[in-house]
């Protein structure tokens, strides 16, 4: 479409960055199975903007996050990166463009090289892409280990092994970063770390978004952690996303009741002192390969009635900038 | 304090023998535990929580740990005296214990049902048959539907919150007097986490057992313990109720864990108070206190010397040079 | 003062078990340079002539100047283990490498790429290891005639299966590490991702494995000589030298004791050198 090219030769500060529409995934199983992680969902990230994306494991967040990095790309839907559909781009187009999005995963040890130092690791995106020489990429690489608050003369000849977890999702963070992405997606960047370590990352992860100008993507499954780092949150269950909503909004009027019960279910050390676990909700996610008719939240919903069985609800607004899919919302 | 103390380790030191080393993993420990009561203890990743749990099981073997001082008195007797023999019958029957996997703590290729009744066949010597009806009726105590059917399944036909109950069932099974939980919820969803730890503490209501939760989640203790100690680099740091403790730390540690993790209550964007540094290397640890390389208080005392422990009035006990005054007047 | 008695403990474990480990790594280590060594510059090295027969020295017991003693020919047991021995680490080294390279390259590539390259790799592999290796070998060996190069693509081809197999399991679970998702994520291609992300991590383990697998190929070219299919004489092999002078065991064991000993010691060796070297490697993976 002519307008979406126009807005990515003129990124405007409420241009949409990325767009997802309808994406889906199905894995083929073993034995002639096939399970859809996730089933359809869309949404958008504007420019400067951080997307949480929050859900229990098996929801699929996870697979939303690699499938629209195509890490492999999704099985329908559509990805558009800054107006540019990734389905319509040939295998190097794809290569090319691909610096501008770029990943930090969850374990910190297992997202790098053992083998390579740290140096080679952080160079690495730029010699794949290519044009610097030797000393201009140390230079780079430089930058990014100070940018991202790592000594580079102590680190630079180290192995991932050396360094402890904190330091190696800095170091994460540098590779993902030293090719100035647009995009940035964290899937659960701070779940392996301890607590002063995940303090330390996520602060990092806010003053890069800041210096970069970036846009982030920021998947996890604790709800604290999503509302301190977002700006938007998208909750999913099941492989479909059942509300969106600006974070201060979504934590203290959340209309669907998975989202109430799942922050009833947050145990809080200041005001927790004796809880009587009232709003626990029972029973778990239900296996993907066989999912529950209608809503899929119903086998565990506190208000489910007949009509949920039989009828899929759609998003719908909840207010301002807020959508909910639930026949019986909160509000 | 220790006369009606149902555990009582007194200066406790389990070091580990490493190729790089010796560990002090647990180094100095002293903690009370009444009957009933509930003991949360806090920490990182590597702080000697879950060393201090086995060293009270006797689950770590000689080869590598160095008993290198200290007493475990549960029901008057030092278990750091007793042989594997003895260590055997007590384990499972008065103490029993949960891990964070209950994947690898189950055994793939048995019925979970024959996993509930092999622990009473061996420390009651019950019937097969009676012993099947038992582990139904546990299976059933710990909330899992149609126990029946499910006593006939295999550990990976089960979801995760489901194995977790099945460990309990089986740690319930003797009906012990302390149960201690290591990271129970950790591998589990937050939705899970909050049944798994309600059924912990509906269980221990009804049974009048001790229970120790092993976490580093200080919301999950504060949901849940009477009592809280916060480890770190080996020792414990701090202790009191847990509404006192948590209201109002006096060590910089407990202040610092509290405020750097964030919160539901706190608006988006909220600046979090990380603490700088990583814990020491329990190989060759700090002289003074061990937290004062990373803390914002330390002064030249608790570089040069190890802090001696306060004690003030309701249980409550810190070990810092520079405690945190009380906020309120 | 304190504080020493306190670290006195501390040093002795790791210091003891450090010494132990260092002699089971050296003392194998030393017997295969030395057996190296010896095979290399065995023609330097001051010993009676191995091709020389006196048929008026034959089966003398061991003394200065024939220290292994002689053979049913009278020629010097110590000169022509060593000369066995040479054909032997040639052999191992030879058909190991060959195995490691095919084997390695075929395993990369089914493990990387999965599917149908997979398919068919996995399946060509199956294929050679349900042939009966021994026979296969003999089948080769006495169809185009025993020669070195022959009896090193022998075995080689056996080991091909062994190779591909435990490098295409490291790959699979290399190739579902986050950092292959990273190197993806960051535009690189796949040769690139194979060359610099996979393969460095693949060399260690195939390593210590491969020197279990020289033992095992040495072995194998003593049975295929013992059977008369290896390199054709006059070249002495250890297990040839053992199935001529077998009708001798009673009267002259020495010319049987001297090939069956090196043998022995290099096979050893190996496998004690390998054991230690995957122990390490074991350590240093979990440690991580």
């Amino acid at each position: 479409m002519p307008d979406q090219t126009l807005s990515s030769v003129a990124p405007q500060s409420d241009a949409t960055v990325l767009e997802v529409q309808d994406l889906t995934k199905t894995f083929a199983l073993a034995g002639g199975q096939r399970l859809q992680a996730v089933a359809g969902i869309s949404f958008q990230i504007a420019a400067g903007e951080t997307l949480g994306l929050v859900g229990e494991s098996g929801c699929g967040k996870t697979t939303v996050g690699r499938a629209l990095m195509a890490l492999p790309p999704p099985s329908s839907g559509e990805v558009i990166l800054e107006g540019t559909p990734l389905s319509r781009l040939s295998a190097a187009e794809l290569r090319a463009i691909r610096p501008r999005m770029q990943m930090v995963f969850q374990d910190p040890i297992s997202s790098l090289n053992p083998k390579r130092t740290i140096a080679d690791i952080v160079a690495a995106p730029l010699v794949v892409a290519g044009g610097l020489n030797r000393r201009q990429r140390d230079e780079r690489v430089r930058e990014m280990l100070d940018a991202v608050g790592l000594d580079p003369g102590t680190v630079w000849d180290r192995r991932p092994h050396e360094l402890s977890g904190g330091q190696c999702q800095r170091v994460s963070v540098a590779r993902a970063l030293i090719l100035n992405p647009r995009l940035l997606v964290c899937d659960e960047p701070v779940s392996s770390l301890d607590v002063s370590v995940q303090a330390q990352i996520l602060n990092l992860l806010e003053d890069a978004k800041a210096r970069f100008g970036l846009t982030m993507l920021f998947i996890a499954h604790d709800l604290a952690v999503v509302k301190n780092i977002s700006d938007r949150v998208a909750v999913m269950y099941l492989g479909k996303i059942c509300e969106v909503a600006p974070a201060a909004r979504l934590y203290s009027q959340a209309a669907h009741p998975y989202t109430v019960a799942l922050l009833a279910s947050v145990p809080d050390p200041g005001t927790d002192f004796g809880r009587r676990f009232a709003r626990v909700i029972e029973g778990e996610i239900p296996s993907p390969l066989d999912p529950p008719s209608g809503c899929r939240f119903r086998t565990r919903c506190p208000k489910a009635t007949a009509q949920c069985a039989v009828e899929e609800p759609r998003l719908r607004p909840a207010g301002e900038n807020h959508v909910v899919a639930c026949h019986h919302p909160e509000h | 304090m220790t006369a009606g103390a149902l555990l009582s380790i007194r200066g406790l030191k389990s070091y580990l023998r490493t190729p790089r080393g010796l560990v002090r993993a647990v180094d100095g420990v002293s903690v009370d535990l009444a009957a009933g009561r509930t003991l949360g203890l806090v920490g990182e990743s590597g702080c000697g929580k879950s060393i201090l749990a086995r060293s009270i099981m006797g689950l770590i073997a000689d080869a590598v740990l160095d008993k290198a001082g200290g007493q475990i008195l549960f029901d008057g007797r030092d278990l750091r005296g007793l042989s594997e023999k003895e260590m055997r019958r007590l384990r499972g029957r008065e103490i029993a214990m949960i891990f964070q996997d209950p994947m690898t703590s189950l055994n793939p290729v048995m019925r979970v049902g024959d996993q509930i009744g092999q622990v009473l066949r061996l420390h009651f010597g019950s019937s097969k048959a009676e012993a099947q009806r038992r582990a139904v009726e546990l299976l059933a105590s710990v909330g899992i539907p149609s126990p029946e059917r499910r006593a006939r399944s295999f550990p990976h036909e089960l979801s995760g919150g489901m194995r977790q109950r099945v460990m309990i069932a089986i740690a319930l099974a003797c009906d012990p007097k302390l149960l201690i939980a290591d990271e129970p919820t950790t591998a589990l969803d937050v939705t899970v986490q909050a049944q798994i730890l309600r059924l912990l503490r509906e269980q221990r209501e009804k049974r009048g057992m001790a229970l120790i939760l092993i976490t580093h989640n200080l919301g999950v203790v504060a949901g849940v313990a009477d009592e809280v100690a916060v480890m770190y680099a080996g020792r414990i740091v701090e202790h009191g109720q847990t509404a006192d403790l948590l209201r109002a730390p006096r060590m910089p540690y407990t202040a610092a864990l509290m405020q750097s993790a964030p919160r539901l209550a706190d608006p988006p964007h909220t600046r979090l108070q990380a603490i700088q540094g990583r814990p020491p290397m329990l190989i060759d640890p700090p002289a003074g206190c061990r937290f004062a390389p990373r803390c914002t208080r330390a002064a030249e005392i608790c570089r040069r010397e190890p802090a001696e422990t306060t004690e003030a009035s309701g249980e409550r006990r810190w070990t810092c040079w520079r405690p945190l005054e009380v906020g309120h007047a | 003062m304190t504080t020493q008695a306190a670290e006195t403990p501390v040093a002795a474990p790791a210091a003891v078990r450090r010494s132990r480990l260092s002699l089971s790594v050296s003392l194998p280590v030393l017997w295969l340079g030395a057996a190296a060594l010896a095979t290399i510059f065995s023609a330097y090295l001051p010993m009676p002539d191995p091709f020389r027969q006196s048929l008026l020295r034959t089966l003398q017991s061991p003394s200065p100047t024939n220290l292994f003693g002689t053979d049913s020919l009278g020629r010097d047991v110590l000169a022509r283990s060593i000369l066995g021995l040479r054909v032997s680490l040639v052999v191992g080294l030879g058909s190991v490498l060959f195995g490691f390279a095919l084997g390695g390259a075929l395993g990369l590539v089914s493990g990387f790429f999965r599917g149908r390259v997979d398919f068919w790799i996995s399946a060509a592999m199956t294929l050679i290891l349900s042939f009966p290796p021994l026979v296969l070998a003999i089948a080769i060996m006495s169809y185009a005639g025993p020669s070195l190069g022959l009896v090193i693509f022998t075995l080689g081809l056996l080991f091909v299966p062994a190779f591909a197999r435990i490098t295409r399991a490291n790959t699979l679970s290399l190739a579902d590490r986050e950092f292959v998702l990273a190197a993806r994520a960051m535009g690189m291609r796949n040769g690139r991702i194979l060359l610099q992300e996979i393969l460095p991590n693949l060399v260690a383990p195939l390593i210590a494995y491969g020197m279990l697998m020289v033992a095992v190929a040495i072995i194998g070219e003593a049975a295929l000589s013992f059977l008369g299919l290896s390199v054709p004489p006059p070249q002495p092999t250890l297990g040839g030298m053992v199935a001529a002078e077998r009708a001798n065991l009673l009267d002259a064991p020495w010319a049987v004791f001297g090939p069956s000993l090196f043998l022995f010691l290099t096979v050893l060796s190996l496998n004690v050198a390998g054991d230690q070297l995957q122990r390490r490697i074991d350590q240093r993976e979990a440690a991580l």
